[in-house]
């Protein structure tokens, strides 16, 4: 049986679907069971897509132009 | 033209003017995104995109497959930034406890862990909480900042990040895994935790 500890280190492959089909059913039996790991999954889930959704800063017009220029003068 | 449908590293070794213009539309965002990611100085992080700009127009006939062409940029990318870095800048290490619960001697979790992923939206994603991420992204390694941004935000796959970086498989995991436990520490040290515990 895996600990807390294990679960947590196995969080990234249980998402990336990287676990083979034992540890994965292990790993989800532990979840079923435990309400600390189940919150530490869902909030690291979580955090993965808060992350997503930090906005992104554009390139500046200014810089564009700049590029746009390179092919102009290699030319 | 439909450059959409048509190879443009291709195109671009033909020095067609509108297959680069074409390049800046695909990746002139993903290219400023991913310096910034490394560099703090607007300046530092301008002079790279241009240089990386610079090496893909005027070496793009080195590139063997040209199905490669998205790869190269980030690589270059990746390098061109790691450079100007190494110039003036220290980076500190975090290690994979820092950012974990804590576990008794048993393994299990010492105290409980507080389920804040159903908190309204409007609470997660504020923009108070997106500046103060921000701000805690700032003290992961470089090396991990690259590989979230390239799987989280970019959403390469592993393998590709692999290639892009040369690092093996388990490193790009390894480094993701650490990235993401500093999020959602954060996020929870955001939401009044500490240690992501709460007692």
């Amino acid at each position: 049986m895996n600990s807390c500890r294990d679960i947590v280190d196995l969080i990234a492959d249980y998402l990336g679907d990287d676990l083979d089909s034992r540890t994965r059913r292990e790993f989800e039996l532990h979840i079923e069971g435990c309400v600390d790991c189940t919150a530490f999954l869902n909030t690291y889930k979580k955090s993965t897509d808060i992350f997503k959704k930090i906005p992104c800063e554009s390139i500046p017009e200014e810089l564009i132009l700049k590029l746009k220029s390179i092919s102009g003068k290699k030319r | 033209m439909d450059l959409f449908n048509m190879n443009l590293s291709k195109l671009l070794k033909r020095r067609d003017p509108i297959a680069f213009e074409e390049l800046l539309n695909r990746y002139s965002d993903k290219v400023f995104r991913l310096a910034m990611s490394v560099l703090k100085k607007p300046e530092d992080v301008e002079d790279v995109v241009q240089d990386v700009f610079l090496t893909v127009y005027s070496r793009i006939d080195s590139l063997k497959e040209d199905k490669a062409l998205s790869s190269w940029i980030y690589r270059i990318t990746v390098n061109t930034s790691m450079m100007k870095l190494r110039k003036n800048s220290v980076c500190r290490e975090v290690t994979f406890d820092e950012n974990l619960p804590g576990f008794n001697q048993d393994g299990s979790h010492r105290s409980r862990v507080r389920d804040w992923s159903r908190t309204p939206e409007d609470e997660v994603y504020s923009a108070e909480l997106m500046d103060y991420l921000k701000e805690s992204l700032e003290k992961l390694p470089v090396h991990d900042k690259i590989v979230l941004q390239l799987k989280d935000m970019d959403g390469l796959r592993n393998q590709e990040v692999a290639d892009i970086l040369d690092i093996s498989l388990s490193a790009v995991k390894s480094r993701l895994h650490r990235a993401r436990l500093l999020l959602r520490e954060s996020i929870s040290d955001y939401f009044g935790e500490g240690r992501g515990d709460l007692a």
